[in-house]
């Protein structure tokens, strides 16, 4: 069962909130989806005996400079902006 | 001869226009959509336009047509499509509107095909039903008090429904085939890294892929052939390759080896299994030789996946902050990390906030090594267990999904309990294979049963052979009332 410190943890890393209301039912469900992974608890040794053998190669493209996506575009979906920069308030 | 075929035929000769199709489907999405819920955004001029050019090239000749010229189709709504609203069906991304198109929207655009709107889905791909959806969910043409099934669950609706002669859907755990097996449709979840993520709008990157759903394998192969291929802007699509499986559709099967896992059967229902195991006679009859085997693995491929599935989601959706797209609250805050908090919270359905938590805590300190590690050799072991099967055999034929179509809402009651749903579907993706999902039946209360058929990495001709010649074999596929008739 998760506990109010970890699941208050988690939501913080998460960057997510909860009211009180939905505190408890957001937890329940945490905690049985933690033991739906637990599951891989059962595993033993030999299940995981085999390593990953493919080749990791960085992929890389050329060293050739391209067209940057237009300013005003990027900033089209911007909920806030100001002077081609995505604005943020000040706050204490 | 499939839909495309037949419709690109009419075209060519000039006895159909395009913009007379897409006006026909356009007015039957009119009609039946309100019911179905199968579209979510509906592409009226631009469609039109669409054909309009499409009807240019066609009326001049030009070298520029292929058998996609002129076809209307629908695109899952977590699919990039530059200038048209793409929400991946959640509050947060309401009126975003990507600035570029998704690499496989553009290689069909460029085809011409006719975009007839953005398809219905679990909000983020996270579901097995449709339900999740922030718009009402799409519903089954087959019995519409039924789920359509998801993620893609508008984009096989619209197939199911004859509102599109095909769609594109994604899959990471299953989301393509299970809705093309509760919707009596074939859907197909490509090889990972044969078809291009550019645009597609990410759930978990080591397990997304774009995959075409229709009413027939030719169909299907025609989009598969046209969408995938190594794009430079996604560096996990396969670096040379190139799709060729329509013009292998038609090779003798005599011979093949045909597996069969006794784990993908464990909790199927007996109907669906009956109907899996008729379909393996048919495939004995037509020269195959079917073999049971046992691969224990399987057993912690559901686990396992939703560890690592939603890991990647929490690393995803993080982006989603209020700053540079998507939701902002208009509530009050006092720093940053509150506003990003509210934004999220007020934004993002359960399923995709309880996803994110357990992604997160999954990659936490004291729980990494427990969880995400182990479930990563897991999925190492799951794949090289794969990879020796596929050494002796060609395919793979298991469910699609363990039910038939259940009713709506069944899901949301529990969310562990919806995580069985994808059970066949899931090792699969694990894997990085191929696989489609074939109508083979259906039950007694007349709703589809899907066979999948899995094939090793990059084997789609295989897959897609098997499936067409059990198709022209066996002609299971019926209609439903909605839609356009041609």
């Amino acid at each position: 069962m998760i506990t109010k410190k970890e699941f208050e943890n988690i939501a913080t890393l998460s960057r997510l909130s909860t009211d009180d209301g939905e505190y408890n039912r957001f937890c329940d469900d945490l905690s049985r989806m933690v033991e739906f992974a637990d599951r891989i608890k059962e595993a033993t040794a030999d299940d995981t005996a085999y390593p990953c053998d493919a080749k990791v190669e960085a992929v890389l493209r050329e060293d050739k400079v391209y067209p940057c996506t237009d300013r005003e575009d990027i900033l089209s979906n911007a909920p806030c902006s100001q002077d081609g920069f995505f604005l943020l308030r000040k706050r204490a | 001869m499939g839909k495309i075929e037949t419709l690109s035929s009419l075209l060519r000769r000039r006895e159909l226009s395009s913009k007379e199709l897409t006006q026909k489907y356009l007015d039957a999405i009119e009609r039946d959509n309100p019911t179905l819920n199968a579209y979510v955004n509906v592409t009226t001029q631009q469609a039109l336009l669409q054909a309009e050019n499409a009807d240019k090239l066609l009326g001049d000749n030009s070298d520029k047509v292929s058998m996609l010229t002129g076809i209307p189709m629908g695109l899952k709504d977590n699919i990039s499509t530059r200038g048209i609203e793409t929400t991946c069906c959640s509050k947060m991304l309401k009126g975003y509107n990507p600035i570029y198109d998704a690499t496989a929207w553009q290689r069909l655009r460029e085809k011409g095909a006719v975009l007839l709107g953005k398809t219905n889905m679990d909000e983020f791909a996270m579901g097995s039903s449709g339900d999740t959806s922030c718009f009402a969910p799409a519903v089954n043409p087959f019995d519409t008090s039924r789920s359509t099934g998801g993620s893609s669950s508008g984009s096989a609706a619209a197939v199911a429904g004859n509102l599109a002669v095909f769609t594109l859907g994604s899959d990471t755990g299953g989301s393509v085939r299970q809705p093309a097996s509760f919707c009596g449709v074939v859907g197909l979840k490509p090889t990972y890294g044969a078809v291009s993520r550019n645009g597609l709008i990410a759930f978990a990157s080591s397990l997304d892929q774009i995959g075409p759903m229709a009413m027939s394998i030719e169909d299907v192969a025609i989009v598969f052939d046209a969408i995938g291929g190594h794009d430079p802007m996604d560096s996990t699509s396969k670096v040379g390759y190139t799709p060729d499986t329509y013009s292998k559709l038609k090779c003798d099967i005599t011979g093949k080896k045909i597996a069969v896992v006794r784990e993908f059967y464990e909790g199927v229902s007996p109907e669906v299994t009956q109907m899996v195991e008729n379909s393996l006679k048919v495939f004995e009859s037509m020269g195959a030789d079917i073999e049971y085997i046992s691969i224990p693995q399987v057993h912690f491929a559901l686990p396992a996946y939703y560890i690592l599935a939603c890991a990647e989601a929490s690393s995803n959706l993080a982006r989603y902050d209020g700053v540079r797209y998507g939701y902002k609250t208009q509530g009050e805050y006092d720093s940053i990390n509150e506003m990003m908090s509210k934004s999220r919270s007020e934004a993002f359905g359960e399923e995709v906030k309880r996803r994110i938590m357990l992604g997160t805590y999954v990659l936490s300190h004291g729980y990494y090594d427990a969880y995400y590690k182990k479930a990563q050799m897991l999925r190492h072991s799951v794949t090289h267990a794969f990879d020796k099967v596929f050494e002796k055999f060609d395919a793979i034929i298991t469910p699609s999904s363990p039910t038939t179509a259940f009713k709506r809402g069944t899901l949301l009651k529990d969310p562990t309990e919806a995580y069985k749903a994808d059970m066949c579907t899931v090792p699969v993706n694990i894997a990085g294979l191929p696989a489609v999902s074939v109508p083979c039946g259906y039950s007694e209360k007349g709703l589809p049963v899907g066979m999948q058929i899995i094939a090793g990495k990059f084997r789609e001709d295989i897959l897609l052979n098997l499936a067409y010649r059990f198709q022209e074999e066996v002609c299971v596929s019926r209609n439903t009332d909605w839609g356009v008739s041609l």
